[in-house]
């Protein structure tokens, strides 16, 4: 039962630590917003309130630290810069951690996180000074400052009536005496004459003051320093801890103020504030607390959306699905049946059913936003490690793709953003040098083309070299010395496996991780990648994505009775299978179409169905794109195009080779999803096993 | 070999009794057509549609390695879900479904007498005497590694 709180709070947290996340970019850019100092500090507090609730102290603890810099901010005692800032990015990747491994069992991350909550400390109590700088001197200091002494004083002021013509302001004295800590002012008047005795350069007035204050006594004697021949100064402690916070020395005070009786040592001394330790702090609490209602309610009005379980919307997905089927056959019944009746139902039914299916699909989109922050985090991190200087420029961060697209998309994209910021964005000298800003700029940028999303990431680096990938390609036995190929041609040698530019494996790129890693990711999910660069202008590199997985256009074909789908997208061409296409004879598995050749498969083979005994002409042969290839199959028939819902074949046929779902037809039958690259891929292996 | 069930099916295959556990059942199907699965062990016929959920069909009779068998109007699928997921469902092709019953605290459970080979079917939770039968019980957690191997 806690577990599932547990879970729930992981869940929020996250939730907070994104919030928290996006925050601190809004404020990098603008250091004096409140508003997102706010913000920061609310996810921070709900950070720290929650993690106590659900048994994680050592977050808990870490937070309360870490909130109370921005607490600091917030009150005008600290300003942000970007040491703040890094050590709060910095600190967020050791709450994710600590929310990853609950409380701190080993020792190594109990002395990490020991050494972290000195340096915000440091941070805390430094004003806009270098936080690693400090870091041991502030061990010393923390431990001192985590228990405040402080005492109060009474302070009784009379200065004679001349301190006026040495050009003194007693007004500043007393301002000083705040400087130091929390102080009450008791001023007496009663000396002042009227007008006509009046003489504007002699001072009348004595003060009493309570202050509340760490510093010694002797601090306090150091602000009266120069005045001290020209007043009579007592000051003594008085009470126990910090009793301006006492209502009854409050209503004493307001009565001394305005009975004009001074207040004495004796009367006050009774007083002690018994919460002495705590008190400080939590007076900063309730004043944390008290303007936040307002705005935690304007919050509560601006939602509009809801949490739902992911397999809630797959059911429904699901059950959409479904009956977009049945209106199928519905239909399909309704028109042989011929009553206008029904036949009008059914169009209604038709139209609703479509609605509700865009709906549906519409529901399990989510925008790219939510992933866009771990991409501006990785350009921030790496700027500073690699000492360039990067904008991260985002459109179109509300393009929404199917939540199975954007969890495949995570890793490639990670990928094309470590490449450019390694290979491609140049230092700040060189790029000076060449002419260019010295910040360099990746551009992201998502839009919507027909019933794809394109991605397309735009560096201003110094490009790619096609002639030096044709060499590498050349040396790596990739393509032939001769062979002529086009710019795109030569850009999609990259994504080859076995290629890789740099040859200095960096911890930035070249984690064994290639450009082929990022084609086959996307071809997963049935994506393209392209790469295009100029020399000295910058790489853009392309994704185009289909908008979601389950809908597919896909071509009907039927082998040995069986009907199947391959995806449009993969296919390149379909050709009759009349005269002019000739089967080799001496190798069995090679076709000539249009006076070029092409490996050929013959589905039924594939398929382990016998061979017909005779041609129906109804065969066809469809050439599908195959890595950098086209390779041609035998189909028994070519039924049409249709827009299918995908469905996963369930875990029995999970391992299953060449087929990668199925979709229903509209008469409720099932026709088999092939997946072309693995069927391809299964069909040579095995050409090459046999050899 | 798993606990006893509260109820189990039973069903026919070549004129033996065997059952399974109630709980685990989805539905009941008569055998009509199903789509082959190309390159799928042969056990397992294809798949099926139902509430448009696709899942495959195997064969029981296959699995144990049985020979002369045929399809009539009493051949059934009977669809289970081992864990209730819908991707985990799957049906089992019986020459016929017989009754659901009960079974009582009193009721003892009988290791199998095995001799010979009973296919890919080989694990079985017990066996029980009910009315002039002797009931099989499979396990279907075995018999669902099995099928997923």
């Amino acid at each position: 039962m806690i577990d599932k709180f547990r879970n729930k709070f992981v869940e929020e947290s996250l939730d907070n630590i994104h919030d928290l996340e996006e925050a601190l970019f809004l404020l990098e850019n603008d250091m004096d917003d409140k508003e997102i100092i706010e913000r920061i500090f609310r996810a921070m507090h709900s950070l720290k309130g929650g993690g106590a609730m659900f048994g994680f102290n050592d977050l808990s603890e870490f937070t309360h630290h870490l909130e109370t810099i921005f607490d600091l901010v917030r009150n005008d005692k600290l300003t942000i810069d970007n040491n703040i800032i890094s050590l709060t990015f910095e600190s967020i990747d050791h709450i994710k951690h600590l929310l990853d491994i609950g409380d701190i069992t080993e020792e190594g991350d109990r002395l990490h996180q020991n050494q972290f909550i000195k340096r915000v400390q440091a941070a805390a109590n430094s004003d806009s000074q270098t936080v690693t700088a400090q870091e041991e001197q502030i061990s010393e200091i923390a431990p001192e400052k985590e228990i405040p002494s402080s005492q109060v004083y009474l302070i009784d002021f009379l200065p004679n009536e001349d301190i006026l013509r040495n050009g003194t302001n007693p007004l500043y004295l007393l301002d000083d005496l705040h400087a130091m800590g929390q102080a009450k002012v008791i001023s007496f008047i009663q000396n002042v004459p009227t007008l006509k005795d009046f003489d504007p350069i002699n001072n009348y007035c004595h003060w009493q003051i309570l202050l509340n204050t760490e510093d010694s006594i002797n601090d306090i004697k150091d602000v009266f320093i120069f005045v001290e021949d020209e007043c009579t100064l007592n000051i003594n402690p008085v009470g126990k801890g910090n009793i301006l916070e006492l209502k009854d020395v409050q209503e004493l005070i307001t009565e001394s103020q305005k009975n004009q009786v001074a207040l004495t040592v004796e009367s006050l001394n009774k007083f002690s504030a018994k919460r002495e330790e705590i008190a400080p702090q939590e007076s900063k609490a309730v004043n944390a607390s008290t303007p936040t209602p307002k705005k935690t309610q304007q919050k509560e009005h601006k939602i509009s959306s809801i949490r739902v379980a992911s397999t809630k919307i797959d059911e429904l997905v699901n059950l959409v699905s479904e009956m977009v089927t049945i209106q199928a056959q519905l239909h399909l019944y309704a028109e042989n049946d011929g009553k206008p009746g029904i036949l009008q139902l059914a169009e209604s039914i038709q139209k609703l059913s479509r609605q509700l299916r865009d709906n549906a699909f519409e529901i399990s989109l989510i925008p790219l936003q939510s992933e866009l922050m771990r991409f501006q985090r990785l350009v921030r991190d790496l700027s500073n490690e690699l000492n360039k200087e990067v904008d991260f420029v985002i459109e179109g961060g509300d393009i929404e793709l199917d939540k199975n697209i954007i969890e495949h998309l995570t890793d490639p994209l990670l990928h094309i953003i470590r490449n450019s910021m390694d290979h491609g964005i140049e230092t700040p000298e060189e790029r000076v040098a060449n002419g260019k800003p010295a910040n360099g700029t990746i551009n992201f940028k998502a839009y919507y083309s027909g019933a794809s999303v394109i991605i397309k990431v735009t560096d201003n680096g110094k490009g790619i070299d096609s002639e030096y990938v044709r060499k590498k390609a050349i040396s790596k036995g990739l393509i032939d010395e001769n062979a002529e190929l086009s710019k795109k041609e030569i850009f999609d040698l990259v994504f080859l496996s076995g290629f890789s530019t740099k040859e200095v494996v960096s911890d930035v790129s070249g984690r064994g991780v290639g450009m082929d890693v990022v084609k086959k990711k996307i071809g997963e999910i049935r994506g393209e990648v392209t790469l295009d660069s100029e020399i000295g202008v910058g790489t853009t590199t392309t994704l185009e994505l289909p908008m979601t997985l389950s809908i597919i256009d896909g071509l009907l074909i039927k082998v040995a009775g069986n009907q199947y789908v391959i995806p449009i997208s993969s296919i390149e061409k379909i050709h009759a299978l009349d005269n002019s296409i000739k089967f080799t004879k001496n190798f069995n598995n090679v076709v000539t179409i249009e006076d070029r050749q092409y490996p050929y498969i013959n589905l039924r083979n594939s398929f382990n169905e016998d061979e017909p005994d005779s041609k129906t002409g109804e065969e066809q042969i469809i050439l599908i794109k195959y890595e950098e290839k086209l390779v041609a199959l035998l189909v028994d028939q070519v039924v049409g195009e249709y827009q299918t819902v995908v469905k996963a074949l369930g875990r029995f046929l999970k391992g299953q080779d060449n087929i990668s779902g199925a979709s229903i037809m509209g008469d409720g039958s099932i026709s088999l999803v092939i997946d072309t690259n693995r069927l391809i891929h299964n069909e040579l292996a095995k050409k090459y096993q046999k050899e | 070999m798993s606990g006893k069930p509260l109820s189990i099916i039973s069903f026919y295959i070549n004129n033996e009794v065997f059952a399974i556990d109630t709980l685990k059942v989805q539905n009941i199907l008569e055998l009509k057509t199903y789509t082959k699965v190309p390159n799928s062990k042969e056990y397992l016929l294809g798949v099926i549609n139902l509430h448009g959920n696709i899942f495959p069909i195997a064969d029981l009779r296959m699995m144990m390695k049985l020979k002369d068998f045929e399809n009539t109007v009493d051949t059934s699928i009977i669809v289970i879900s081992n864990d209730g997921k819908p991707e985990s469902m799957i049906g089992l092709v019986v020459d016929s479904v017989k009754e659901v019953f009960d079974l009582s605290a009193e009721t003892k459970l009988e290791e199998p007498v095995i001799s010979g080979s009973t296919g890919l079917i080989n694990s079985f939770i017990g066996t029980i005497k009910h009315n002039e039968d002797f009931v099989h019980i499979i396990d279907i957690n075995d018999m669902v590694k099995e099928i997923e191997k």
